[in-house]
């Protein structure tokens, strides 16, 4: 090449102004922080709004004797007490009003920051105008804060604070919104852990203890949800040192609702001339101490029988699109786990399991023995909705396929349906084509070469259909101007070799 | 700011690692984007891919900085992202027909450039193998390394792409 042609080329590479400085680059990336958080909290309300659709409707067991500490349910729900609180909000409703609002950045962003989630508690809850606040522990979905009234601007020294637990209802990968799942105060000990697993309160005496000053009330209190009634119990005025609380008695039974009601625990003081107003929660409560303890409980709401002991009690937690989903082949049962299973840019995972010496599936009406389960597949199945049965050794018949649904929300799919209606196609042996790492260069490069037989100036670009991915078959599609794919060559791959099928190809114009 | 750390071509064998993201990012942000612009052929796509590169490089840096090559892992991401939107730009074209349109920008941006018209004649891998080649001063098996090709595949690429840029040369300069 001429030193001329270089320096041209380099002359065209100067032009359009300077490279971005790292200052802009700065910005950029700040803004796409802030726009990948805020779509994860749209789509961590969305999972929640089809999560929660219905009625929080308690089916777990639980004791039932005098005792007031019950057996909690082996899964419990994920309980939050604030801004919703489990059993009596519905997640969805109230993340999805929020997500409704025209600013949503004030309106949802502080969901989705646990620090200010924090900061909204002490304004909104405590009323205090200048929180300190500080990150004490951090795991993913839960983290941990410190929290008191003297913030920079107050002047005062917090000799004591309170301990905010923060947790994720609604979760999608790393991010989601935040809940306050309980908050603690060492002076106000009510008698159960705040932390998993949660307690269950049967009908009883609860003890609690309550460390307070001279002058000072501590009033305390319980509230449960069933999805039909409430059950609560408060107490008021209670001096320091040791006190109870009764919980309610359980109802008689009902056919809808559970005989588990989910809810909270809660005490707080007031000097002993302030009234209380009863739900801290839900009312200001003029907490003037920084003493407050919330903690999420079951409460037995409903006598016996626990009939709906092994009742699921995971039937409306929300949780975020699998990658993987599983299809399971056990005796006459079939199921699939989850309605729904999102694309990888190699296909869609699907996890075949069995205990029988093999299993067959029917995929879209096309079987598959699989002979060594558990086994994953990866198939390029196009987004929407397919149907998947098994099919057990011996069965003579097939049973109703259950349907799913492929979701791509990163556009890994591309339609490689050629655009016209009658098509010419021809074969085209070279055999294997030669593959040296990832095979995506040379297949489209392969692809190219074929399709420029019959396209031998092309009107448009050469790209991957279906999955860009797949380890199984790729297509190569010519897209031309107008975005109509007017060529199509598919690879497939056999023992680690690819070799081209049959091309297709519009001899005449795509029909669009 | 540009330096000479690994700004000359053949360098990269040996890159001197630097020191910070920030002043890696000064050193390789404008040969970068002369790359960009001439595989492009538009300087706002240049910008962008250049900033989606940097940004993925930027969020690994922890990592990417042990690399023997970050200079190499960057030029890889920048036409990993080139590719990953030309293929987003056919999806979204036959998505909304009409409303987007396949062609390059060159031809639109200088007719009159036969250089220009040149490029925008070439598949995007030639023109990146001759952008790597020919403007960047890559050995074909460094080439190879960015493209994820065979060295073979670069020579082939780049001897492609020369011939037709010299076609277009001789075919009439009226620059």
């Amino acid at each position: 090449m001429t030193e001329q042609l270089r320096e041209r080329l380099a002359s065209l590479g100067d032009r359009g102004g300077d490279a971005p400085t790292f200052e802009q680059l700065r910005k950029v990336r700040s803004r796409r922080d802030r726009a990948r958080r805020v779509s994860a909290l749209v789509v961590a309300v969305m999972v929640a709004v089809a999560g929660t659709s219905v009625a929080w409707v308690a089916t777990r067991g639980g004791g039932t004797g005098s005792q007031p500490i019950a057996t909690p349910p082996a899964e419990p729900e994920i309980p939050t007490i604030w801004p919703e609180a489990w059993g009596r909000d519905d997640l969805a409703a109230v993340t999805a009003a929020q997500a409704q609002a025209d600013d949503l950045v004030a309106n949802v962003l502080w969901r989705i920051e646990p620090d200010l989630v924090v900061q909204r508690f002490t304004t909104r809850v405590l009323g205090w105008t200048d929180a300190s606040i500080r990150l004490v522990e951090e795991s993913p979905g839960r983290v941990i804060y410190a929290t008191d009234p003297c913030g920079p601007s107050t002047g005062c020294d917090a000799a004591e604070g309170l301990t905010v637990w923060l947790v994720q209802p609604a979760r999608v990968g790393g991010d989601g919104i935040w809940s306050v799942q309980a908050v603690v105060s060492d002076r106000l000990d009510v008698g159960v852990e705040p932390m998993d697993p949660v307690a269950g309160l049967g009908a009883g005496t609860l003890e609690m203890f309550l460390d307070l000053p001279a002058a000072v009330s501590a009033h305390v209190g319980i509230r449960a949800w069933n999805g039909c009634t409430e059950a609560s119990a408060f107490d008021i005025g209670l001096p320091a040192g040791p006190a109870t609380l009764d919980v309610p008695e359980p109802g008689a039974p009902t056919d809808t609702c559970g005989d588990l009601g989910a809810g909270y625990l809660f005490a707080y003081a007031t000097d002993d001339t302030t009234v209380p107003v009863g739900d801290p929660l839900l009312e200001a409560a003029a907490i003037e101490f920084p003493w407050l303890t919330v903690v999420p409980v079951y409460v037995v709401m409903e006598r016996g029988p626990s009939a709906t002991a092994t009742a699921s009690p995971t039937a409306h937690t929300a949780s975020a699109t699998p990658e993987v989903l599983t299809v399971s082949c056990y005796g006459d049962q079939r199921t699939t786990v989850g309605p729904r299973v999102i694309a990888q840019p190699d296909g869609v995972h699907l996890l075949i399991e069995g205990t029988d010496a093999y299993v067959e599936v029917r995929i879209d009406g096309a079987f598959r023995r699989i002979e060594d389960a558990p086994r994953e597949l990866v198939l390029p199945l196009p987004p929407g909705q397919h149907a998947v049965d098994c099919i057990l050794p011996g069965a003579s018949q097939v049973a109703d396929p259950q349907s799913f649904e492929v979701i791509d929300p990163e556009g890994h799919w591309l339609d490689p349906t050629i655009d016209c209606a009658t098509p010419d196609s021809a074969d085209f042996d070279t055999g294997p084509i030669a593959v040296d790492g990832d095979p995506a260069d040379e297949l489209l490069s392969a692809g190219e070469g074929i399709l420029r037989f019959r396209f031998d100036a092309p009107p448009g670009s050469f790209v991957f259909g279906g999955y860009p991915g797949s380890r199984q078959e790729r297509t190569v599609v010519l897209v031309d101007v107008e975005g109509s794919v007017i060529g199509i060559v598919t690879f497939s791959n056999y023992g680690e070799q690819w070799f081209p099928g049959s091309y297709s190809y519009c001899s005449g114009g795509a029909d669009i | 700011m540009e330096t000479t750390v690994t700004a000359e071509a053949g360098s990269l064998t040996a890159p001197v690692p630097p020191a910070s993201f920030e002043s890696f990012f000064d050193i390789e942000r404008v040969r970068l984007r002369r790359a960009l612009v001439i595989l492009t052929g538009n300087a706002e796509e240049a910008d962008e891919v250049l900033q989606d590169a940097f940004i993925a490089v930027w969020e690994r840096w922890d990592r990417v900085e042990a690399m023997d090559d970050p200079t190499g892992y960057l030029y890889r991401t920048a036409m990993n992202t080139y590719r990953s939107r030309l293929r987003r730009a056919a999806r979204a074209a036959r998505r909304a027909v009409g409303a987007a349109h396949g062609g390059d920008m060159f031809a639109a941006v200088d007719e009159r450039d036969v250089v220009a018209r040149a490029l925008a004649s070439l598949s995007p891998r030639r023109r990146l193998a001759v952008v790597l080649t020919e403007v960047l001063g890559y050995g074909s098996s460094e080439a190879g390394a960015i493209m994820g090709v065979a060295d073979a595949t670069v020579r082939r690429l780049a001897q492609e792409a020369r011939r037709d840029l010299r076609r277009a040369l001789e075919g009439g300069d009226d620059d």
